[in-house]
């Protein structure tokens, strides 16, 4: 199932397209901040060009596309009608929202990674990646490149619960603008007052990246911290699976 | 001896709503048989399949294939079922070759190239295999579909109206796949509004109306009147006078030499013909009185 899901919905030039897109975006970024730099209108380096257009990516662009893409694996089957196809072939109905799981991650991370890496190379290329200085310390550039890689990925893990909740509506409306709609509200409201929830778990799940940025030291506390939102982030994902799994058992599979 | 089904649908029951789409629905189907099922649109058939493969979650009732319970919303318990319901469904972006490898590991099946093929040959699509399906026309889909059915071992093959957007020859190929399949001990369940074609091909019927099994029945003794025969005599004028005396039977119709008469139970076709020998008047043959199919389905389901 999880290969005929590549096979169909990641290995084939659209998906190429989209998930190189976004470069474009690195590369006007790159192009402008150099710019301002240049007349003087700001200073940044290399480390805060990566964290700004990680930023942008993450709030702005990643969250549409990587629920559309979430949306579109399931949309995509009641439009070309193949969503009788695996039932029909006796795959069980659990094993068929598990796979779209795992693809939207695969996609997820198919569409932040190949971003990333060319803002790092733009950064080290247009800025260049030295010693970087947070506050009144200096970190190394592997070091820097360490905490902007896990806080991107951790954005990335985030915005993954929200895109389950997308297959989820999805599946339940069959309605595309109202799964997008409600899975991105939820996320920016999320990630807007997230860390001010006062369940300490889930808080911890949204203070997390700006914490692995800011941290001293990447030392045992923020290693707790780490484990606890993996967890919290862990049960998160098995609920939502379990909930999108009961629900679809017990629906009726209609296309027309 | 009584020949256990090989499909049982034993008060099965769906609704959408208000709308009751299954009503206390009961079939059976026979190994090695094919059975056709019919009914007026929106008569339930293509709720009924999709139920079969367990797309559509019934309110009540129970779906057995062979010992075996089809749970609902479990497609998994429905192996040895294969078909398809409505247009078969591919990857349009794919080639025939590719949906059918994809099929192939869908169920675990090691299939070489040349074993598609073969598939793809026996429904006349081998000249089709690399090319997209999305470009394939809906009896080219349906063709598709039979091949994908048939290269993987399976007890009943559901087809829903499988001829439709086929050309003349292609019904008729489809028409002898079916029976070829038949013959190699498979199963078949054909839905379908083409009258004939089932009148071809079906050993049982079944008829469904507003959710019901309103008739299911072999197709012989489903066409066949109880107790209506047509005797075909040299001399019909005298056969006629002769028989008008008798109040154990009543006479239909006459067209040319055959005489269509109905008997009472007290009077049985050999008694007649002996009644008429005796008399002078050669009796050439007797068959039974046969409706089409067609008849008694709009007989059944009350149309004109």
């Amino acid at each position: 199932m999880l290969r005929t899901e590549w096979q169909v919905f990641i290995a084939n030039r659209r998906f190429l397209f989209l998930s190189l897109g976004p470069l474009l975006l690195a590369a006007i970024s790159a192009f402008s901040y150099y710019a301002a730099n240049s007349v003087g209108l700001t200073y940044i380096d290399g480390y805060i060009f990566i964290i700004n257009t990680a930023n942008l990516y993450t709030l702005l662009f990643l969250p549409f596309l990587g629920v559309a893409m979430g949306n579109y694996l399931i949309m995509a089957e009641f439009n070309w009608q193949t969503i009788r196809r695996p039932f029909v072939e006796h795959i069980s109905r659990r094993r068929f929202i598990v796979a779209k799981a795992v693809v939207a991650a695969i996609a997820l991370a198919l569409l932040m990674v190949p971003y990333f890496l060319a803002c790092t190379f733009l950064s080290n290329v247009f800025f260049g990646l030295n010693h970087i200085l947070i506050e009144d310390r200096t970190i190394s550039a592997v070091n820097g490149l360490l905490r902007a890689t896990g806080a991107y990925a951790w954005s990335g893990f985030i915005l993954y619960i929200f895109v389950v909740l997308g297959q989820i509506i999805l599946l339940r409306v069959h309605n595309t603008i109202v799964a997008i709609l409600g899975s991105l509200l939820p996320f920016y409201i999320f990630v807007a007052f997230g860390k001010q929830l006062p369940l300490a778990p889930i808080r911890t799940l949204f203070q997390l990246p700006e914490r692995i940025l800011q941290a001293g030291t990447l030392n045992g506390h923020l290693g707790q911290q780490v484990l606890i939102a993996l967890i919290t982030w862990g049960l998160i994902i098995a609920i939502l699976l379990s909930i999108q799994v009961y629900l679809f058992s017990r629906q009726d599979i209609i296309t027309s | 001896m009584i020949m256990q089904a090989l499909l049982t649908v034993r008060n099965l029951t769906k609704r959408f709503g208000a709308f009751t789409a299954l009503d206390n629905l009961n079939m059976s189907l026979y190994p090695g048989e094919i059975y056709g099922l019919l009914g007026p649109n929106g008569a339930g058939k293509t709720t009924l399949l999709s139920t079969l493969f367990g797309l559509l979650l019934p309110d009540s009732g129970e779906i057995h294939l062979q010992d075996r319970r089809i749970e609902p919303g479990r497609p998994e318990t429905a192996r040895g079922l294969d078909g398809f319901v409505d247009t078969p469904s591919f990857f349009p972006h794919l080639s025939a070759i590719d949906n059918m490898r994809i099929s192939a590991r869908h169920r675990n099946h090691q299939l070489s190239e040349n074993d598609i093929l073969a598939q793809l040959e026996r429904v006349g699509l081998k000249h089709a295999a690399t090319r997209k399906v999305g470009g394939f026309s809906t009896g080219m889909k349906k063709r598709l579909g039979i091949a994908r059915a048939l290269m993987f071992p399976q007890t009943l093959l559901i087809l829903d109206e499988p001829t439709s957007g086929l050309d003349p020859n292609g019904v008729r190929e489809m028409r002898q796949l079916i029976l070829d399949l038949k013959k190699e001990g498979i199963s078949v369940l054909l839905s379908s509004h083409i009258l004939t074609e089932v009148e071809q091909i079906a050993d049982r019927v079944g008829i469904i109306d507003h959710g019901r099994m309103v008739r299911e029945d072999r197709l012989q003794a489903l066409t066949t009147t109880p107790n209506t025969y047509w005797f075909t005599v040299d001399a019909p004028t005298i056969a006629i006078s002769i028989l008008a005396t008798n109040d154990h039977l009543a006479i239909d119709r006459q067209e040319g030499n055959d005489i269509q008469i109905r008997l009472s139970p007290r009077i049985s076709p050999g008694e007649v013909n002996q009644l008429l020998m005796q008399n002078g008047v050669l009796v050439q043959g007797i068959r039974p009185e046969k409706s089409h199919l067609e008849d008694i389905f709009f007989r059944i389901i009350g149309v004109h």
